[in-house]
């Protein structure tokens, strides 16, 4: 992860990912059913979890049951895993589709019955939305203000070590 | 039975039993569109008729627990004997109301007796004494002469009757007296007719067989709401969207359907059929990521 | 089976109107909602209690006192609803048609649910079912009288929509439309109120309207001469114009050249040194009909059709008119047309009486500019809805009110724009059979410009046809409750709905700009119905900057 925050110094995402053959590029290149821009999106989201959401173990995944790159990580240390999928934002999709990806989706080991789509806007804004097959109840108020401590405490940690940062960075 | 009225393709129930009913024992919602006759001009706590959604009026249909009628026919004109009746029942309540109303009165007279002898002797008195001011004072007013007096006049006092204007009367909701020939049952309801309305009652069938509460869901952006318990008392769970299986969407419509429950703490649900006609369920959530 | 609609005996009815007030259970028991069923003996009497307090709700019946409901008349041939006798409730609702009282149907089903009226149909009182499905029959009406109730009980006066395309924002701003009804309360402030904003506001055009004279008047002998006349214009004295005016001396009938008066009156009166452009100007100015129709701030003086204006500002009490047109003088004065006395201690309204009011007037200005700057920012340039009225010359002036002056069949003078352009100096080129596409009066924007030369063709959704047969259209007009609110003269309403069901798709931008039409600014609200739901929306204009602006 050390050498992703370099290049991310270097402006990569303003810049096109297959000239700079950024290792992670070369690694999704073996995934022949995936095209350039799937590539492209891929690597957007997989530098914004991992530079921006503070991801644990990040990992890529190439799919081929629906043709596409996944990305795998824990939002937080102890969350369960989760898989991502990077779609852009006038990419087509329908209810079909959206079942197809939650429900043949296979990776390595992993057993999801849900499916994070990373919608990508062309300005590399993405956001995050979980597909689950069936009705998935709500959170509770409690589940909810749990999560929302535990979101405050993270912007918190982020925060300080931004402040560290800059200030390492002005000696 | 439940008795629904079929107006202009619209249900309502004209009753308050068949709506507490549906309601108690069917989980069925509706909305009630009337004015409270207490407090009629707020718009929080409504009255009936309570209209029905034509998801809830089949259901009901198919359950074999509602019968519909047909409402679309303008009141049929009261014929000369209506009219007698009408007249008749009329005067019999305004009697029986005469009579308990006096008696009322005379309830309250009773109830009240000393109280008015008190007032009447005292201003017996005072008008004795403003006679008599230049009398002696010795010339001792019979008091318990007055106190017979005033209530001989409170026995004999006439109580005048009520007049005819200010009787009670009772402006129907429903109608009542009406003979069974004078109620067309309806037979072409006809719902649902097209795709997309076959796809949302199959959804509210099935969501309500699971024993969810449901209710129209236009507040909210979406077909239905779905409700774990009664919609008075819990907060909706799921804000359900109906759509065709292979409508094409851009990731920007399922971003703005994801929305619709994100401020909410709702679930947004997308449903329809499957290829093999099985109604499938898709759920939509803000991961919360950011 | 009809035995389960209650029906109350004589005890009950008499016991109903003791228990007039109780308090009415509140929805969801008063408490916040709860997340989800856990099968608690708590939720379990919640929901009990919940389901007793909705039964004891629904119960309750309408009872009224005979004397306090008023009787109104079914007629089924004519589907009218006729009032027997006006009651309390008839100055905000109901209409008169020959000679009778008749209620609007969802006027009388709301009355009903309000305990005000008993329906009746050959002496037999209708139950409010019965009164839904006789007169809301028709298609949609009941999704009408939804929004119409709903409105109603919260308070709003809420009337079918009337079309009203005489009234613009403008008028509006300046108080033109509800004059009639606040003239006879107060007739002095309302006036000069109005004519002074009037005033301000047409301030900026002078100087475009003198560009346009000067370019007119090609005449240079003529030495235009400031010219300040207090006249009095309406045969109604309640108007008075105040005039200024750029006249050239040496036009025939103006026969005055009364330095001195003038004088006296700039003294007087200090606010009229200012150079205020007013109302008459309008009415004497002058342009081509179709010009005006798309451009109603282009004003062309007509020096033929001024008239010599009366001084009558003069020292004394007694002045002398000589030659002068009569629509100038108070209609109740006698006088010939060669030369009339006029005494001015007979009139109403007395100059002198200004003076005393100028500071107030002044101020009141101010506030009026500043609307106005708002109003011109916004795009909106002065717009009369009866645009012919700039053009023409003022022959009679019976009207009582604004909306009659305008309803008056006026004629525009012919146009005469082309023998002009042959005469200015770029005249040869409009001489021969192939003459410009583009005049000088079409410089008023890029898109005038453009639609003449047909480069870019402008969409004008108001003339699109909409493939809708049935678009939607305005329902009803709501105003706000008020004491002055008349029903035979509401003015304009304060919000206008149209109804639409959630099924129905959204309208596209030929129907909104085509109910968005109308220039009175009153805002436009979408009543969206979902089984028995009422959610209002409404759509806002955003106005983007022209790029040319007057050449």
């Amino acid at each position: 992860m050390e050498d992703d925050r370099d290049t991310k110094e270097e402006g990569v995402l303003r810049c096109d990912p297959e000239a700079q053959c950024h290792p992670k590029i070369e690694y999704m290149k073996q995934f022949k059913y995936c095209s350039a821009e799937q590539r492209r999106l891929a690597f957007i989201v997989y530098m914004d979890l991992c530079e921006a959401k503070d991801f644990w173990n990040v990992g890529i995944h190439g799919c081929e049951s629906i043709g596409a790159i996944l990305i795998s990580g824990h939002p937080m240390k102890h969350d369960p895993k989760i898989l991502i999928l990077p779609v852009d934002r006038n990419d087509e999709l329908s209810i079909e589709k959206l079942r197809d990806y939650v429900c043949k989706v296979k990776v390595d080991g992993l057993d999801v019955n849900s499916l994070t789509l990373a919608i990508c806007e062309t300005d590399s804004t993405i956001v995050y939305y979980e597909v689950t097959d069936g009705l998935v109840v709500p959170e509770s108020p409690s589940e909810i203000e749990g999560k929302r401590q535990r979101r405050t405490w993270k912007m918190q940690k982020r925060r300080e070590a931004l402040k560290d940062n800059v200030v390492y960075q002005s000696k | 039975m439940i008795e629904i009225h079929i107006k202009n393709k619209k249900a309502y129930i004209w009753n308050s039993k068949d709506a507490c009913t549906i309601r108690e024992e069917y989980r069925i919602i509706g909305n009630l569109v009337g004015s409270h006759p207490k407090a009629p001009r707020q718009n929080y706590q409504l009255h009936l008729p309570l209209q029905l959604l034509p998801e809830e009026t089949t259901l009901l249909v198919e359950k074999g627990v509602a019968i519909l009628f047909n409402d679309d026919k303008p009141m049929l004109p009261p014929i000369e004997e209506d009219v007698q009746k009408f007249h008749e029942s009329r005067k019999r309540s305004y009697e029986a109301q005469k009579e308990l109303q006096l008696e009322n009165r005379k309830m309250e007279i009773q109830n009240r007796k000393w109280e008015i002898i008190e007032g009447k002797k005292a201003k017996r008195m005072k008008k004795l004494k403003s006679e008599n001011s230049t009398m002696a004072e010795d010339a001792a007013i019979d008091e318990a002469a007055l106190e017979a007096e005033a209530e001989r006049e409170v026995e004999s006092m006439e109580i005048t009757p009520i007049p005819q204007s200010s009787m009670q009367v009772q402006i129907f909701t429903g109608t009542p007296y009406v003979s069974e020939s004078n109620r067309p049952l309806y037979s072409n309801w006809g719902f649902p007719s097209t795709h997309s309305e076959l796809l949302r009652y199959r959804v509210f069938k099935d969501l309500w067989e699971q024993g969810h509460f449901l209710t129209a869901g236009g507040k909210f952006g979406g077909d239905f709401l779905v409700y774990p318990g009664d919609v008075a008392v819990f907060h909706s769970f799921y804000i359900v969207k109906c759509l065709p299986y292979k409508q094409k969407m851009s990731a920007l419509d399922v971003v703005a359907m994801a929305r619709l429950g994100s401020n909410v703490k709702k679930t947004v649900v997308l449903c329809s059929i499957d290829d093999n006609d099985q109604l499938c369920y898709t759920s939509l959530k803000w991961t919360g990521i950011s | 089976m009809a035995g389960k609609i209650k029906i109350l005996s004589a005890e009950e009815l008499i016991k109903r109107r003791k228990v007039a007030d109780q308090e009415l259970p509140q929805r969801s028991g008063g408490v916040q909602k709860e997340f989800a069923p856990d099968g608690s003996w708590l939720q379990e009497k919640r929901i009990e209690k919940y389901y007793e307090d909705r039964q004891d709700l629904l119960n309750e019946e309408r009872v009224e006192k005979l004397g306090l409901l008023a009787r109104a008349h079914w007629n089924p041939a004519n589907k009218i609803v006729e009032l027997e006798k006006q009651v309390k409730f008839w100055q905000h609702v109901g209409y008169v048609e020959d000679g009778k009282l008749l209620l609007y149907p969802e006027e009388a089903v709301f009355l009903m649910e309000m305990g005000n009226l008993e329906i009746v149909y050959n002496d037999v009182p209708m139950s409010l079912q019965q009164a839904y499905s006789t007169l809301l029959a028709e298609e949609h009406s009941e999704d009408k009288y939804l929004v119409y109730s709903h409105l109603c009980r919260m308070g709003y006066l809420v009337h079918r929509y009337s079309h009203r395309p005489d009234i613009t924002l403008y008028e509006r701003l300046i108080g033109l439309t509800d004059s009639t009804t606040k003239k006879r309360k107060n007739k002095q402030n309302t006036n000069k109120d109005s004519k002074k904003c009037k005033n301000s506001e047409e301030k900026n055009d002078t100087d475009k309207v003198i560009k346009n004279s000067d370019v007119q008047m090609k005449d240079d002998k003529v030495e235009t001469k400031e010219m300040k006349c207090d006249a009095i214009l309406n045969n109604d004295k309640r108007t008075r114009v105040n005039t200024d005016y750029n006249v050239p001396n040496s036009t025939d009938d103006v026969q005055m050249d009364d330095t001195p008066h003038i004088d006296h009156l700039i003294d007087s009166n200090i606010a009229k040194v200012q150079k205020t452009q007013i109302s008459a100007s309008i009415d004497k100015a002058r342009s081509s009909k179709d010009t005006m129709r798309t451009d109603p701030h282009l004003f062309i003086w007509d020096y033929e059709n001024i008239h010599p204006f009366p001084n009558i500002a003069g020292k004394g009490n007694c002045i002398e008119i000589t030659n002068c047109s009569p629509e100038f003088l108070p209609p109740d004065l006698e006088f010939n047309t060669e030369s009339t006395i006029l005494n001015l201690e007979k009139l109403t309204i007395w100059p002198k009486k200004l003076t005393a009011k100028q500071l107030q007037l002044e101020e009141r200005k101010k506030s009026r500019q500043a609307r106005q700057r708002d109003l011109e920012a916004s795009n909106t340039v002065l717009q009369f809805s009866f645009p012919q009225m700039a053009g023409v010359v003022r022959k009679s002036t019976n009207c009582r009110c604004w909306s009659e002056y305008k309803l008056e069949p006026k004629k525009c003078k012919k146009e005469t724009d082309l023998e002009e352009l042959k005469g200015s100096p770029g005249g040869p080129l409009w001489k021969g059979d192939v003459v410009p596409l583009v005049r000088p009066s079409n410089a008023r924007s890029t898109a005038s410009i453009l639609g003449r030369l047909k480069v870019v063709e402008n969409i004008h959704f108001s003339n699109m046809n909409c493939s809708v047969t049935d678009a939607p259209k305005i329902s009803f007009d709501v105003y706000l409750p008020s004491l002055q609110y008349k029903k035979s003269n509401p003015g304009l309403p304060n919000h206008r709905i149209v109804v639409t069901r959630v099924e129905d798709p959204p309208p596209d931008l030929a129907i909104l700009s085509s109910l968005h039409q109308t220039k009175d600014g009153v805002p436009l609200h979408w009543a969206v119905i979902d089984s028995g739901d009422v959610s209002f929306f409404s759509f806002n204009d955003v106005s983007l900057g022209q790029d040319i602006y007057m050449g």
